[in-house]
């Protein structure tokens, strides 16, 4: 490896090391997207779930809020160290992609399920209760109703989380799973100075990371301007 | 089980903080605490793969470490290569079936085991009494002879004089030599990294003065830092052996590969492949008597088919240390208390800067911002951590977290405290003005007053955030919550039962700061709001 940072440029700049790079890149991005996509999902039941008021649901909405208070009260690397060793016990076939892809899925579903929550519940009780006096049955309440209003408030924030939950993969590097801070660590292990391993995954997290975070901001502008007065 | 019923206690407190959210009471609080105890007590039996299996499979799964020059590591093709890769290949080999390597960092080998991901493990597993334990070894592969490297700035010559407060000793996470040196040297100071290069980076940058550990495994890194006159100390401490492990009772595997290493060594195979990677044989050779007990492992008699390995939980070790997790909570929490004022000083002045700065300085603290929330706080404090010392500014692991994160909550408080600082109305600072206030009287008596008032929930939250975001310094090795969770588990390989306990500990600590930060806002604005209203 050559001692000079522009030499060592020039090494870091091959066919291989970029191929290494995208592949890093792409894991990160998987881990983001699914989990996030599947968090959505399964944070919108809980939520779904959160709201209703039958007496039979109760022990489901209680479990519910052990899910989401401890998944949002517990760091996210906790969360991936406690999904690997779990995950050795109920499913040792899983690869690391996958154990990572699990926690974020866990870790993303308990933030959404609040901020799904939290746009369901910003819009008006008159509005309800306008439906519940047309006796409109509680799905309809809730299709034609409270969705079509609430959707603008969940989407920029649910945006924003996607956006910054790219950044929290990286704990995932602590696992083995081979995403850009890993192969940031290996780049350096085989020679190459800090700054040039570690800079070049920081401007790959900023190239995904800062465009994303304008759409979502824009988003918010398209989206949100019936919420202001 | 106390911290969900403190949970229970707090609960009107809590949703003050938590978004809004509807606690359950006292008695349905019980039912979610036992099936929590009955989520932890589950585990399915994880099957270990007999010698038939594997040969049926066509397939031999074998852990190596990912980053453990020259034993394996990826080479200049982004590929595994080393000694354990080509010892691996000849087993694989004799056996007939493909060899597929499973990268498993050190604290791994012996869970991945236990599970059945891989079928055996390599990575320089010494042979110690905790892991057999849970599992089983064969005969030895090769030896580790402990010994000291060091630079000239230390000036030692046998490694009994080591035993000094002002020494710095590095070690690895997961390796046997952090108890033997926790007995036999106590005195220095330790440094706990999680990957090998890292010992030697520490070393070289001057954060640690020396490492005690098998100077064969590690002194190829040191060709990474030719301006650092490196020492080995001559006389090695003592040898200890390295095998390959197999999951607990599969004799049949372990039978196999006995005999597999057996001729490997009397053929010089091992010391051949050694020298390839080495450029030297073994400073302690394994000797004949070593291997002696495979000599008929061939003919043992093994009863066929799978053996059922279990999870059996074991919390005594784990709840025994609580204090000592404890004591990383307290850590955690200096951390974040450093990083929230920190960066709620720096995000107030760039928020200022921002909305009343003159253009380039505004350009300059947008800069800031992007940079700081479109990277991981993570590869942030790498950078200060690894890259600094290169320029000559060495930060102490503590520091470079505590820097990091107070530089990433800047970032975040600016925008947070921006949106405050907007808020205020015009009016109310003409009025200070027509009072006469000054500038900084209008900004303790008008702009903070009401600044305080608006964000003091959203930056509640953040606290909380900073209080989880501050587990990323363990895998700096600094010992707070996190990094105290993994040292223990690291020794007593009870990972799930350790992190199982951290988690309710973190639980804990931020539903206490959640209700201390709403008991404190409360009694703070609720003044105000009688006063103003009425």
């Amino acid at each position: 490896m050559p001692p000079d940072l522009s030499g060592q440029l020039a090494a870091l700049l091959t066919w291989s090391n970029a191929e290494f790079l995208v592949g890093a890149l792409a894991r990160t991005l998987a881990m983001t997207v699914i989990g996030c996509s599947l968090g959505f999902a399964a944070g919108f039941a809980i939520a779904v779930l959160r709201r209703t008021r039958a007496a039979w649901l109760a022990p489901a909405r209680w479990a519910a809020l052990l899910f989401v208070e401890t998944f949002r009260r517990v760091p996210f690397l906790v969360t991936l160290i406690l999904a690997l060793f779990a995950t050795q016990q109920i499913a040792p076939e899983l690869s690391l992609l996958g154990i990572a892809t699990v926690a974020a899925t866990l870790a993303a579903t308990a933030y959404l399920s609040e901020i799904v929550g939290a746009g369901l519940g910003a819009v008006p009780d008159l509005q309800r209760e306008g439906a519940e006096a047309l006796n409109l049955s509680a799905w309809q309440t809730f299709w034609l109703v409270v969705l079509p209003q609430s959707w603008r408030v969940i989407l920029p924030p649910a945006a924003a989380f996607m956006v910054m939950f790219v950044k929290d993969t990286s704990l995932a590097s602590h696992l083995g799973v081979v995403e850009l801070t890993f192969s940031g660590k290996i780049l350096i292990n085989r020679g190459f100075s800090p700054v040039l391993g570690f800079g070049a995954v920081l401007i790959l997290y900023f190239l995904i990371s800062w465009p994303l975070g304008r759409l979502a901001a824009r988003l918010e502008t398209i989206l949100a301007p019936s919420q202001r007065s | 089980m106390i911290v969900l019923l403190t949970g229970c206690r707090l609960k009107k407190i809590d949703t003050f903080c938590a978004g809004g959210t509807a606690c359950p009471d006292r008695g349905l609080h019980r039912v979610a605490l036992m099936l929590l105890l009955c989520l932890l007590a589950w585990a399915a039996p994880a099957q270990a793969r007999s010698l038939q299996t594997i040969r049926a499979s066509g397939e031999l799964r074998v852990g190596v470490n990912p980053n453990f020059p020259p034993m394996s590591s990826f080479g200049p093709d982004n590929r595994l290569a080393g000694f354990d890769v080509d010892i691996a290949r000849r087993i694989a080999a004799a056996l007939g079936v493909r060899l597929s390597l499973v990268p498993t960092e050190a604290a791994q080998r012996v869970p991945f085991l236990v599970s059945g991901r891989i079928d055996m493990s390599m990575g320089a597993l010494t042979i110690t009494p905790e892991r057999q334990a849970l599992i089983d070894f064969t005969i030895p592969l090769h030896t580790e002879a402990m010994g000291v490297i060091t630079t000239d700035r230390l000036p030692v010559r046998r490694w009994q004089e080591l035993d000094r407060a002002d020494v710095t000793l590095v070690n690895m996470r997961g390796n046997q030599s952090v108890a033997f040196l926790q007995e036999k040297l106590p005195q220095p100071r330790r440094l706990l990294v999680d990957g090998n290069a890292d010992t030697i980076r520490a070393i070289a940058q001057g954060r640690a003065d020396a490492l005690v550990e098998n100077t064969d495994f590690f002194i190829g890194f040191t060709k990474q830092y030719p301006a650092i006159r490196w020492r080995v100390l001559p006389d090695p401490i003592f040898a200890s052996w390295c095998s390959i492990g197999v999951a607990k009772g599969n004799d049949s595997l372990r039978a196999a590969l006995d005999a597999i290493l057996y001729r490997l060594h009397r053929s010089g195979a091992v010391d051949a492949i050694w020298r390839r990677h080495y450029g030297a044989s073994m400073t302690v050779p394994v000797s004949a008597e070593r291997i002696a007990p495979a000599r008929d492992a061939d003919r043992r008699v093994v009863a066929p088919g799978e053996q059922a390995t279990g999870y059996r939980f074991d919390w005594s070790d784990v709840l025994a240390k609580v204090p000592y997790l404890l004591g990383g909570a307290t850590v955690s929490l200096a951390i974040a208390s450093i990083a929230f004022w920190g960066g709620a000083v720096i995000g107030f002045g760039c928020a200022l800067g921002k909305l009343y700065g003159n253009p380039a300085v505004a350009r300059g603290i947008g800069g800031y911002v992007s940079l700081f929330t479109n990277t991981p706080a993570l590869v942030q404090i790498f950078l200060l951590y690894y890259a600094l010392p290169d320029a000559g500014v060495k930060l102490s692991s503590f520091t470079a977290v505590a820097v990091g994160l107070t530089l990433n909550a800047g970032a975040y408080l600016t925008e947070i405290l921006r949106a405050g600082i907007a808020s205020v109305r015009h009016t109310e600072l003409e009025a200070g003005m027509v009072l006469g206030l000054s500038r900084g009287g209008l900004v303790r008596h008008v702009m903070l007053p009401h600044v305080i008032r608006t964000v003091y929930r959203p930056l509640a939250n953040f606290f909380i955030i900073l209080v989880l975001g501050s587990s990323m310094a363990a895998l700096f090795g600094v010992e707070e919550l996190t990094g105290r969770a993994i040292n223990i588990s690291t020794t007593n390989l009870r990972t799930i039962e350790t992190f199982a306990v951290t988690g309710l500990i973190y639980i804990a600590l931020t539903l206490i700061a959640s209700a201390a930060l709403a008991g404190v806002g409360r009694a703070l604005f609720a003044t105000h709001r009688r006063r103003w209203v009425r």
